[in-house]
Parts: C-alpha cells; sequence; structure tokens
C-alpha cells in the first residue's frame, strides 16, 4: 500500500473509515514510521482543538437566563389560550343572550348561497360538532390546540359578521 | 428507554419542566456552537435562549432519535439566520454598526492569559471561514460524526472530511505565524 495522503489519515484517525480501509491503514502504519508520526500528530492535533472548545468559558447565568426565559414564553403562552378561552367564553355568553335561531339559520342561509343546501348542512353540522367538543374541552381546563383556536375564533367572527349583516339577530 | 429519551418523550408531550431538563444539558453545548460561530458572547447567550424557546414552540418536532445533531442543526441554522441579518445590517448602516466581533479580538483578560494555549488556539479557529469552524465544532467539541455533520450543514459526506482536514491545516498555519 502506497503512503496514505493527510486526507485520509485523518478520516482514519477520525474512526471514518469503512473497515477494510481501517484494516489496511492499520496494517500500513504498523510498517510506516513517517505515517505513524503524522496519525500521531493528528491525534495531538485534535486533543488540542477539543480541550481549547471544552475551555470556553460559560456565562455564569446562562442557566438560569435560558430557563427564565422559558418560564416567560410558557406563562405568554397560556395568557394568550386564556384569552382565547375568554373570549370563546364571552362569545358563547352573548350568543346566547340574543336569539340561536336567528343566528344559525343566517349562517345557514350564507352557507346555502355559497356552497348548496345539502353540503351547508353538512358543514353546519360539523361546525356544531366541533364548537360544542372545544368548548367541552375548555370547560375540562384542557388547552386548545392552535387549528382549533383559530377555527373557534373564525366561527365568532362569522357569526358577528352575519349579526352585522342582517342587523342584530332579530332582524336575521 | 433511557434517561433522554423519557425526557424527550416528556418534552414532547409539553412537560415543560422535561424540557428544562434538555436545556439543563445541553445549554453549555449550544452556547458554545453558537459562540464559535457569532463570535459573540452576548449573542451566544441571546441564541441559546432562543433555540430551547424554539424547542418549546415546535415541541412535538423534536426527535426522539438523533436528538442532538438535530439541536446542532437548529443552532447552527439560526446562527446562519443571525449572521445574514447582521449582514443586511452591515450594509444599511455601516457607520452606525461597523461591527467588531467581541470573541474575535482578544479582551485584556484574554491577553493577559495569552501563554495559555487553549485560548491562542480558540483565537485561532475563530479566524477560519464559518463552515470549517462549524465543522471543526460539531467533529471535535459535540463529537459529532462525518455524516451527522453532514446533515447539520447541508453538504456531502465527502466534503466534511475535506473541511476537517482544510480547517485543521488553516489553523496550523495561523498558530505558526502566531509563535
Amino acid at each position: 500500500m502506497q503512503c496514505p495522503d493527510m486526507l485520509e489519515l485523518s478520516a482514519y484517525v477520525d474512526g471514518e473509515m469503512t473497515k477494510e480501509s481501517q484494516r489496511q491503514m492499520n496494517s500500513h502504519l504498523q510498517q510506516c514510521s513517517p505515517c505513524r508520526d503524522r496519525v500521531s500528530a493528528l491525534q495531538n492535533d485534535n486533543r488540542m482543538l477539543r480541550d481549547a472548545l471544552q475551555g470556553i468559558d460559560l456565562p455564569a447565568d446562562l442557566g438560569a437566563y435560558v430557563h427564565g426565559r422559558l418560564r416567560r414564553q410558557e406563562q405568554s403562552w397560556w395568557t394568550l389560550k386564556a384569552g382565547v378561552a375568554a373570549l370563546l367564553f364571552v362569545s358563547g355568553l352573548v350568543a346566547l343572550a340574543g336569539n340561536w335561531i336567528p343566528l344559525i339559520k343566517g349562517l345557514a342561509s350564507v352557507l346555502q348561497t355559497m356552497l348548496g343546501g345539502s353540503l351547508a348542512m353538512q358543514l353546519l353540522i360539523l361546525l356544531g360538532r366541533f364548537l360544542t367538543m372545544a368548548a367541552e374541552q375548555v370547560v375540562q381546563g384542557e388547552p386548545l390546540g392552535m387549528t382549533q383556536t383559530f377555527i373557534v375564533l373564525l366561527a365568532c367572527l362569522a357569526g358577528m359578521l352575519i349579526q352585522k349583516r342582517k342587523g342584530g339577530y332579530d332582524n336575521a | 428507554m433511557d434517561n433522554e429519551e423519557r425526557l424527550i418523550n416528556r418534552a414532547r408531550m409539553g412537560d415543560s419542566q422535561a424540557l428544562g431538563g434538555l436545556a439543563e444539558k445541553y445549554a453549555p453545548q449550544v452556547y458554545r456552537l453558537a459562540f464559535c460561530l457569532l463570535k459573540s458572547e452576548e449573542e451566544a447567550r441571546d441564541a441559546a435562549g432562543d433555540v430551547f424557546i424554539k424547542l418549546y414552540e415546535s415541541r412535538e418536532k423534536i426527535p426522539v432519535q438523533g436528538f442532538k445533531p438535530w439541536l446542532m442543526k437548529v443552532v447552527y441554522n439560526h446562527c446562519l439566520d443571525l449572521w445574514r441579518r447582521r449582514k443586511t445590517w452591515q450594509r444599511l448602516l455601516p457607520r452606525l454598526l461597523r461591527y467588531s466581533p467581541a470573541g474575535l479580538e482578544p479582551d485584556p483578560a484574554e491577553a493577559a492569559a495569552d501563554a495559555d494555549q487553549r485560548i491562542i488556539v480558540r483565537q485561532a479557529l475563530l479566524k477560519l471561514p464559518e463552515k470549517e469552524r462549524a465543522a471543526l465544532v460539531l467533529r471535535y467539541y459535540q463529537d459529532l460524526s462525518y455524516d451527522e455533520i453532514s446533515e447539520v450543514l447541508g453538504v456531502p459526506a465527502s466534503l466534511v472530511g475535506t473541511w476537517l482536514h482544510r480547517g485543521k491545516a488553516r489553523m496550523k498555519e495561523i498558530l505558526e505565524q502566531k509563535g
């Protein structure tokens, strides 16, 4: 075997050779003293580099800083969810205080215009089921996912728009 | 299932204590990689915080297997973003933001302790091009394999070997010039 180049020796020292190449390299090194010296120099360089990198000082407050930011992030996340839950609750109260039937009728008529009768009905039933499940989840204290929150907000917005367009529940 | 896998599984389910446990274990590694890439203690500390916030926000994506290379990829990509932003600012406001990377110039304490071989080696490392620097840190500090490094840096594994070799040769030149 010819003397390997430095790139091959480097891969050998890093343990990145195939078993066969490694075996050939081992037998070459047994016979070649200059290559053994190169391997030893490479091992020395790697050790020096490792020491230098492990010696990078850490900021004294690194752990506290990272934990503090995680805690703040978690708190703001829960504040957002609590806000959404409160909005859902208030929207529910507003809807209950008005008249449910005209609201649903309004929504159905919009959907019917857009999608046709049976599809509109199916969508309305699906939305009803979804909102009931979301409400149950909030009541049980479980957090809503991002998609759920988005659909609930969209439904609330649609309800409010319909209400505005029809001039209030009573005129729907 | 080992301790770390259990921790990751719990973190994936939203257990903030488990995520805190991962932060405790990996924050030093995240910081040191970020420091070598950004050459700034302050930015590296911020980056470490940002990375764990990212983990919190997309916790369901944390892989149970191969967590460390994945984490290092998050750190690397985050540092790349910071770099690009920094470059944009430098282009836009060259006079106001004439940037002098903190880690590149030895601070007084480092200068006083110049005899410390580790500091000299580290300064030489910080002078290398970004890709070679990243490859060297991932290999000789994070102990990632060539394949894992190629995954992190998004290049073929054969190129990783070349960068490592070239990086070490360049470092040697810098060290020889210095001493």
